[in-house]
């Protein structure tokens, strides 16, 4: 989260967003969409491994060296670095 | 939100199409007028008919016309029609969709389980009821009777939420959908 | 991970007028199982035209029909990312823009039953390709084990195309199939096609699912709790280091009683070839020649497929695909990634395999750089050079501490080899990258599986048919005609006796014969190549000799030895002198020699038939020339610093 100040000089939190990269383990979030600096062809390959807005993903563990991590993303798993798993944004799911 | 949607193939009629989709809100019966692009096939012809159930919409081309060049675009209208369910217009027509939706489910999983016992099942309507009898080796087997029953109803039910039972005996069962809603 | 297939030669020509089916998919789909159920054993493979892409076609009979089955490289979209995925592009091209590759005339598109959701997107492109289409769905029964369901019919209804499930394993399925592909003509095809906007497709697939009743409540309980152990930070890292462990010991210690047997059978065949022939040069042919120089070689033949069984197995089980997951922080230090490692590891069984496995990767530039690198993996030709090597520098009785220093180097050079693979790989993909953009870097985690013995009996077979043909062609001839050079010309004994040897002392005389052969002339000619390394003419034959395959420098120093010293070739290599030059007297194998030598077998890459996988999975000889150019040249220099750095201080 960040703070922003109002004109009234009170502060107040805005929601940041979250993507893979932040999730831990076994936590479950919904995909909303891909960062501004994905590159069109990311973009589409994203889609292609159905990681799409609206699919739930589930971070399922990392590796011993802390990347690459395994997501649950719908139906099967899928190994992603960091660098990729920042450029999906989610929100989480309780 | 992007509707799902998606179209299967009518046996025995290529110029029909049924489009598989929540017709939430949408009156079931019989298309006269319909919003936006719809509508506008509608009314130069391009489509000749329309009829909606609880689960889709079917749509019948007009003669001359293909479905592989027409489907995208009126894939586009139906999708964009289907959130404005207060635009259509529709006239009742609960036999019809009876008799449409009893014979898809006897042309698939319905029809395929009596068949691979060795048997036919077929309906024919009278009016707003819908007859639909076993025949070959399912006629008399009061197991078939029963299975059919449940299978048929069951499968029937969940695509016309509205399904009445008439009286049913031997190997006949009578249906019909509730007056209020066709 | 990589499928694996047949490799024969032949192209694709013959199969001109038949009909084309293609085989489409994502990887992990059960492509490959299902090719090579269909068509046995028997599938060509060659490369597409002008690209870096290998090729799969084999012939299925469909009762009075042949048709053909084309296995399309495992892709998840029409929208390409890489070489492979561009050929599916370009073979499924109904516009015939790329004219080199045929366009098939209906697909197989198989589809896994598991991940359904995700492979439904590429149907729906596949279907605006407009070609006839029949669905194989795959893993039918994973999807019941975690309690799924599906409606095949209704699914089909609402593809439009025909659907057949298949398990693996299971006759029926592939009979049901085969019948479907017989009546290609009468495939049902879609009414309207799906859309083709991304938010659309989503939507298409949600509403067949629908239909279709699809749904998969359950997680692959199995593959979680096997993973939970074998992907474990702590546990996971030592398993995958035992397993490395393992590997690496099959080389020396697992298949030492096959090798023994195979190395009794040799010298059964030497004694019978003794008895019964009494031709003097045939005897010697066969015994020096064919059995000595097969007989080196096929003495690891138990290794190798040992190590080529382990690595079918861990592929078969899904593991490779942890292997590659665990070590892809390591490989992404030297620019490339997890797979790499797998296709490096399949290196120290034979580089072949290994460069083959370079498929498995995305990148173009990746599997350049890997297979750039591969062949400096120690592979099992480089045992028997090292062995005989390690053994004339080292007595078996002295230690480093605790272990055997014959150990010890053996280890070291193994360790080294590994680093110069990551080093030249991670050089090749700098040199390749610049400024091109890097692939986002995704690896799908399959299921684990138990093995099919069908398949790891393929892909074994594979691997060790093109070991035995490198060995029953390239070794083969290179021995024989070594041994020819070797014995000519032929000397009378009025020139014997005219250089002053004693015609009746056999070694004499073939020392002479020997020392005056057209492969002394050879070995003397490029001698002042050779020369700062310490090596003499009898050396430098054997080197060339190796350039078509590294083991045949021990069968050539073998020839050497029985020429010069018949009685006792085995004490020979140790006794022999350096004959003329500057250090003329030295013992030939001494100390600096020896690791000079060592050294540059380690990098010089010495195989023909590396040299020709290479070309055929680059599509040109540029890459091959330039690896084979790179490596000698860091052969030779590194050799010669070892040599003067041995010497300084032995």
């Amino acid at each position: 989260m960040s703070r922003r100040r109002l004109a009234s000089g009170s502060e107040v939190d805005t929601p940041t967003t979250v993507t893979l990269a932040d999730l831990d383990r076994a936590q479950r979030a919904k995909v909303v969409g891909y960062g501004d600096e994905v590159a069109g062809s990311t973009a589409r390959r994203f889609f292609d491994l159905g990681i799409v807005p609206g699919i739930e993903v589930t971070m399922v563990r990392r590796a011993p060296l802390r990347d690459p991590v395994i997501f649950r993303v719908g139906d099967y798993e899928i190994a992603l670095r960091a660098a990729q798993a920042r450029c999906i944004h989610v929100e989480l799911v309780s | 939100m992007v509707i799902a949607l998606h179209a299967e193939r009518v046996s025995g009629e290529p110029h029909a199409v049924r489009w598989v989709a929540a017709t939430d809100g949408v009156p079931a019966g019989r298309v006269v007028s319909a919003p936006g692009d719809l509508g506008r096939r509608f009314a130069d012809g391009t489509l000749a008919a329309g009829l909606v159930e609880h689960t889709g919409v079917w749509l019948w081309l007009r003669d001359g016309l293909s479905w592989r060049d027409e489907g995208p675009a009126i894939q586009t209208a139906l999708r964009a029609a289907l959130a404005e369910p207060g635009g259509w217009v529709v006239e009742p027509a609960p036999g019809e969709i009876l008799e449409r939706v009893t014979l898809d489910l006897l042309d698939g999983s319905v029809g395929d389980f009596v068949r691979s016992h060795g048997g036919s099942v077929a309906a024919e309507r009278d009016g707003d009821v819908v007859t639909v009898k076993l025949g070959g080796a399912c006629e008399h087997c009061p197991a078939a009777e029963h299975t059919l029953h449940q299978r048929l109803i069951g499968e029937l039910r969940r695509r016309c939420p509205d399904l009445v039972e008439l009286d049913s005996r031997g190997g006949r069962l009578n249906l019909s959908l509730s007056p209020a809603s066709g | 991970m990589s499928g694996h297939h047949q490799h024969g030669g032949g192209t694709a020509e013959a199969n001109v007028g038949l009909t084309r089916f293609a085989v489409v998919g994502s990887p992990n789909s059960g492509k490959t199982t299902l090719f090579n159920a269909m068509t046995g054993l028997h599938a060509k493979t060659g490369n597409y035209p002008g690209v870096t892409v290998a090729r799969f076609e084999g012939r299925v009979r469909l009762g009075e029909q042949t048709v053909v089955l084309e296995d399309l490289p495992g892709t998840y979209s029409l929208d390409p990312i890489s070489p492979d995925e561009q050929i599916v592009v370009d073979v499924l091209d109904t516009e015939h823009h790329n004219t080199r590759v045929d366009v098939p005339d209906a697909l197989l598109v198989m589809l896994n039953a598991t991940t359904l959701r995700r492979s439904l997107g590429l149907l729906a492109q596949l279907l605006q390709t407009g070609l006839p289409s029949c669905v194989v769905l795959t893993f039918t029964d994973d999807l019941a084990r975690r309690r799924g369901s599906l409606d095949v019919a209704a699914l089909s209804r609402a593809i439009g195309v025909p659907v057949v499930p298949v398990v693996a394993g299971h006759r029926d399925g592939v009979e049901a199939l085969r019948e479907a592909m017989a009546e290609h003509r009468s495939w049902a095809t879609p009414v309207v096609l799906p859309p083709t906007d991304t938010a659309e497709v989503t939507a298409w697939v949600d509403s067949v699912l629908a239909a279709a009743d699809y749904s998969l409540p359950d997680l692959d309980h199995r593959t979680r709790r096997i993973d939970a152990v074998l992907l474990h930070p702590v546990a996971g890292t030592v398993i995958f280091l035992l397993t490395m462990f393992v590997f690496f010991q099959t080389i020396f210690t697992v298949a030492a009683p096959l090798q023994d047997l195979v190395g009794q059978f040799f010298g059964w065949l030497g004694e019978l070839v003794a008895a019964h022939v009494h031709i003097g040069w045939l005897s010697a042919f066969l015994s020096e020649a064919v059995i000595g120089g097969l007989g080196s070689v096929l003495v690891f033949v138990p290794q190798i497929v040992l190590l080529f069984i382990l690595i079918a197995l861990l592929e078969g089980t899904g593991y490779l695909a942890r292997a590659a997951f665990l070590m892809d922080r390591v490989m992404a230090r030297a620019g490339l990634e997890g797979r790499a490692f797998v296709a490096l590891l399949s290196s120290v069984a034979c580089a072949i395999p290994g460069i083959m496995a370079t498929r498995s990767l995305p990148s173009a530039n990746d599997r350049l750089a890997t297979m750039m690198g591969a062949p400096l993996m120690t592979c099992s030709a480089r045992l028997p050079v090292y062995i005989l090597l390690v053994s004339m520098l080292l007595s078996a009785d002295q230690r480093v501490g605790p272990f055997s220093a014959r150990g010890v180097v053996m280890f070291v050079l193994y360790l080294l080899g590994a680093v110069a693979a990551m080093t030249a790989a991670a050089f090749f993909k700098r040199l390749t990258s610049r400024g091109v953009p890097l692939l986002p870097f995704y690896m799908e985690m399959p299921p684990y599986q138990i093995p099919r013995l069908r398949t790891v009996a393929a892909e074994v077979w594979t691997a060790a048919s093109a070991f035995l043909r490198k060995v029953s062609s390239i070794i083969l001839a290179t021995t024989v005609l070594l041994w020819v050079l070797l014995n000519l010309p032929l000397r009378h004994d009025a020139e014997l006796a005219a250089a002053g040897v004693d015609t009746s002392n056999e070694a004499a005389v073939s020392a002479y014969v020997l020392d005056h052969s057209y492969a002394a002339s050879v070995g003397r000619g490029i001698e002042p190549l050779f020369e700062p390394l310490g090596f003499d003419w009898r050396i430098n034959i054997g080197i060339l000799s190796s350039l078509a395959a590294r083991e045949t420098f021990v069968a050539t120093l073998g020839q050497v030895a029985a020429a010069q010293t018949p009685e006792d070739p085995a004490s020979s290599l140790r006794t022999m002198r350096v004959q003329s030059g500057p250090s003329a007297g030295r013992i030939l194998f001494d100390a600096p020699t020896i690791a000079a030598l060592l050294v540059f077998f380690m990098f010089a890459l010495q195989c023909m038939s590396t040299v020709g996988v290479m070309r055929r999975e680059t599509g040109s000889w540029r890459w091959p020339a330039i690896a084979w150019m790179y490596m000698f040249v860091l052969a030779w220099v590194l050799a010669f610093v070892t040599r003067t750095a041995v010497a300084a201080v032995w």
